[in-house]
């Protein structure tokens, strides 16, 4: 709070001065101090206006993988890890050479692994941490989360789905009755059988309206009775999440067939139905309320300062996990790159352009610089379609012609990120990126003869411009200012580029009717399915652009259970109709770039199917293979602090 | 003087009162609210079970009332920000670390401050004097997050002498104590030197000096009593500034304290938080000035400290 309020006069003062000061500042004391706290109570009021400098990293899982985005003259086949309608029996998790005996001892180590004493990772998480459950607050957990409990599935190092808390699964003919076998012998440290009744609590609670949970826009319009149970219109036990004939058989009943459903329980994590009864929802945030059925249990939680796990010697899945502790140092984001050039932590992303530039400048952090693809995430520019300017199409094809892509990517991201024409990001299941390339290619001639068809010759009557940002970080201000010199330099258009903090800009995106004619802000997929990125676009959803054929095209590709490369195409005629009708303006997919310290390493850092070579999303969670991928090697005694 | 400060407290309660309705009505004017967060517009169900869920459905004059009957009740509820802690909790657990920071702070910026002050007015116009006005308008001009960027830069990154920051062993104390203390104590070497150097030729000093009191009871006796008296003025008002913590040092070092809660409650719009630290600050503003106002009583007999007296003033 001392920032800024040293108004006293800095040069040397007569003793006069310092008498007149002093009344003055007496005086200012007999209005009882109300100076400061006036100041301190706008300070409260007007934080509106202006975002800090630095955002921590999208919160669901910090780790991403490699983008075969950085080989993208290559095109990525599409895979879609979804419609998986077909009975799977239960396989050994993930390739991960690390051998895997029977879970309950521990995993042999490679050769050249640490002590199992080392075997400690160390990383800093967002000063944000509020609880560790995903059914409790998606947006408030740490970097590492969700590893009390395994999903029901999860994914391997290529992004595909593998058994997890279930051991096989199967569709109904009409594709809107899923069934669940849950492997048997899954244990609660408590002692407790995990059964199919910990999912149906689980369930339950996301949906209860006085829980009021922050994600439960993603079962809408997909588990039956979900709608109607968050507005209370129907019992919490009619919710299509049931237990079936025993205690291991559990029914998802969806509302239209879902083939996306299995990629949506990627986010299955169940809570222990007994400690929600005996403990509440807040279970998991303290040592000795909570109970876990995954690899790991709560050892500590400092408040501000660090969260630590340890290995759950109970724990009777099939992952094989080498760490036996995980210590996050709870930290703002900018502070990051520092403890990790000061091997105060083994794994850090999304440096500023600043740091990128000094690891790449290093002979030892150079080595240690992987891209990742992340959450699949994109950057676009949006326009209020209902409104003038941006209501004439031509006007928007206009502003789509005009970004210079490769010029961004070399001179702005580099490593962090490659061009966007279109949507779905390169390796996303649909992805069609060389077939749309052109439809908002840069092309300024072509530019400036639709802002002139349009009625703007030469920019000329165009009403000046504010490009509203979201709490951008550095880079995406210096894009965002990049694609606005452009367009005065291009179209003669002024455009004042407006970094807004989260909560204004969401307020003022999502209000009916929208409050920001013009803006730029990025999405990340939630699950691997077209259907997922897609469905921001719909009508009603994040944005004011409402395309009827759009909306058919996605919501039938979404609940078509035929062939899968026919569903993808659908998806796909789908995205070119959002390309073509410009609603927004593709500027590039994001390649987060994660630095790992050379002692980690494992079968999850080797390459993916498609090449590259990261942390994949979403991290070191029981949703993915990664803690089997994953261990320390002897170096780790060269390096780490302490 | 007890009459006084009896008053005093009495007015400071009505200031608390109306800084709460004001900054209560500020906050709720700003857009956005705490459960803005997701990529995703929630489904309108969720958004108000979310309001009804924290009370903010009820009518503001509602909202306020509770919460001012709870206050008085000392309950000041639940941050936003963290759910599993109560406000009072919250900041009993982390300003007991930002004063613990802000006493070092004030008493190595002050010590040092006084102490360079008095050589240098001194040594008025000589190479050590030149030295000390230098290293404060330094000290005065280069914000703490630049100092403290470069402690970081030189000690932890460059030479690997300390941790980047943490909490928890005298060694991490180091740097955050650094970067905070330079400017109060730049600011209070300046305001002791002019300070000393008009006492010095004052007409009592040489009244004392011309009856043959020894040097070092002039300097003592009747150059810094006389000379501290602005120095309270100028001092006082730094001291909740730096009690109260600083989110660039706290944020910087991963310090679990106070001060980074000042601007995290206002971008998460943590309404219980922002009330209850409004109304801390204000309640250790009035009492800092009050004891201010007390200490000239001590240091210069003359100045009385009766109600309508200092109403005037």
């Amino acid at each position: 709070m001392s920032e800024g309020r040293n108004t006293i006069d800095r040069d040397s003062l007569g003793y006069e001065r310092i008498i007149l000061l002093h009344m003055r500042l007496r005086r200012r004391a007999l209005l009882g101090g109300s100076a400061g706290a006036a100041a301190a109570a706008l300070l409260a009021a007007c934080g509106g206006s202006t975002a800090p400098t630095a955002t921590p990293a999208p919160s669901s899982g910090a780790a991403g993988a490699p983008t075969a985005a950085q080989s993208a003259a290559t095109p990525i086949p599409t895979r879609a890890p979804v419609a998986v309608a077909t009975t799977v029996s239960g396989s050994a998790p993930t390739g991960t050479t690390a051998a895997s005996p029977a879970a309950t001892s521990p995993a042999a180590l490679p050769a050249d692994a640490a002590a199992p004493d080392q075997q400690v990772y160390i990383v800093n998480t967002t000063n944000e941490v509020k609880v560790f459950d995903f059914w409790e607050a998606v947006y408030a957990r740490p970097t590492i989360n969700s590893l009390f409990s395994e999903p029901l599935v999860r994914l391997n190092n290529d992004y595909e789905l593998q058994p997890a808390s279930a051991e096989s699964w199967k569709v109904s003919d009409d594709g809107k009755t899923w069934t669940f076998k849950i492997a048997p012998g899954l244990v609660w440290n408590d002692g407790n059988p995990v059964t199919a009744d910990d999912w149906v609590a689980t369930f339950q609670y996301g949906a209860d309206p006085k829980h009021a949970w922050d994600f439960t826009w993603f079962f809408q319009g997909i588990i039956k009775n979900w709608d109607d149970a968050i507005t209370g219109k129907v019992p919490l036990d009619q919710l299509g999440v049931k237990r079936g004939g025993d205690a291991n058989t559990l029914i998802f009943e969806t509302q239209a067939p879902s083939p996306y459903l299995p990629a949506m329980l990627v986010y299955s994590w169940p809570l222990s139905k007994a400690a929600l009864a005996k403990s509440g929802p807040l279970y998991n945030t303290k040592p000795e309320t909570s109970v876990s059925s995954g690899p790991f249990v709560l050892t500590s939680w400092q408040k501000d300062q660090q969260i630590v796990f340890e290995r759950n010697p109970k724990y009777k899945g099939k992952l094989t996990p080498a760490f036996t502790k995980i210590v996050q140092k709870i930290a703002d984001a900018k502070t990051n790159f520092t403890a990790y050039q000061n091997n105060e932590i083994d794994y850090t992303d999304h440096p500023a352009p600043a740091e990128l530039k000094i690891a790449q400048g290093d002979p030892d952090l150079s080595k240690q610089i992987f891209s990742s693809n992340g959450d699949f995430r994109t950057f676009y520019l949006f326009f209020d379609v209902n409104t003038p300017p941006f209501d004439n199409l031509k006007v928007r094809q206009a502003f789509s012609h005009i970004v210079d892509r490769d010029a961004i990517q070399k001179s702005i991201l580099g490593p962090a990120g490659t061009q966007a024409y279109s949507w779905l990001a390169p390796g996303f299941p649909g992805s069609q990126r060389e077939a749309v390339k052109d439809i908002q290619k840069f092309d300024v001639a072509l530019a400036k003869q639709l802002l002139a068809d349009a009625g703007f010759p030469d920019g000329k009557n165009f009403p000046k411009q504010t490009m509203w940002l979201r709490n951008a970080v550095a880079l995406d201000q210096a894009i965002a200012n990049a694609i606005a010199a452009s367009i005065k330099q291009n179209l003669n258009i002024d455009v004042e580029v407006s970094n807004k903090d989260t909560k204004l800009f969401t307020d003022s995106l999502t209000a009916k009717p929208t409050k920001i004619p013009f803006g730029y802000v990025s999405y990340g997929m939630d699950f691997l399915d077209p259907f997922n990125m897609l469905s921001v676009w719909l009508s009603g959803g994040r944005h004011s652009w409402v395309n009827k054929d759009f909306d058919t095209k996605v919501k039938t590709a979404a609940s078509f259970i035929g062939p899968t490369d026919q569903r993808i195409k659908m998806f796909q005629d789908a995205e070119r109709i959002l390309v073509s009708d410009a609603p927004g303006v593709f500027i590039y997919h994001e390649t987060p770039i994660q630095l790992i310290k050379p002692y980690v390493t494992g079968p999850a850092l080797q390459p993916d199917k498609s090449g590259n070579k990261s942390l994949h999303w979403p991290g070191y969670t029981t949703a993915d293979s990664s803690p089997s991928g994953l261990y320390i090697t002897k170096d780790v005694t060269k390096l780490r602090k302490g | 003087m007890g009459r006084y400060i009896l008053a005093r407290l009495a007015s400071l309660l009505f200031v608390l009162f109306a800084v709460s309705l004001i900054t209560f009505l500020l906050m709720h004017t700003v857009p956005g609210g705490p459960f803005d967060v997701g990529e995703r517009r929630l489904p309108e169900a969720t958004h108000q079970a979310q309001l009804r869920k924290y009370g903010l459905d009820k009518p503001l004059w509602e909202q306020y009332v509770r919460y001012m009957w709870h206050a008085v009740h000392l309950d000041f509820g639940i941050p936003f920000q963290s759910p599993t802690d109560s406000v009072i909790g919250l900041i009993k657990r982390a300003w007991p670390v930002t004063i613990k920071i802000g006493l070092l702070t004030i008493g190595i910026s002050y010590t040092l401050g006084v102490l360079l002050g008095f050589i240098a007015a001194l040594r008025q116009n000589t190479w050590v004097d030149y030295l000390v006005t230098f290293g404060a308008t330094l000290g005065l001009t280069v914000p703490n997050f630049v100092v403290a960027i470069w402690l970081v830069l030189i000690l932890s990154v460059r030479f690997q002498l300390l941790p980047t920051g943490g909490w928890g062993s005298p060694k991490q104390y180091i740097m955050p104590v650094i970067a905070y203390s330079l400017a109060p104590m730049a600011l209070v070497a300046r305001y002791t030197r002019v300070s000393i150097l008009e006492v010095l030729h004052a007409d009592y000093v040489r009244t004392a000096r011309a009856k043959g009191l020894s040097e070092r009871r002039v300097l003592v006796g009747h150059v810094a009593r006389n000379a501290l008296i602005p120095l309270v003025t100028v001092i006082g008002p730094q001291i909740p500034n730096i009690l109260t913590g600083s989110i660039f040092i706290e944020s910087t070092f991963r310090i679990p304290g106070l001060g980074r809660f000042f601007v995290t409650s206002t971008f998460t719009r943590d309404y219980p938080m922002i009330l209850a630290l409004v109304l801390l600050v204000a309640a250790l503003w009035g009492i800092t000035y009050l004891i201010t106002d007390i200490l000239y009583t001590v240091l210069d007999p003359r100045i009385r400290l009766t109600g309508a007296a200092v109403m005037r003033r």
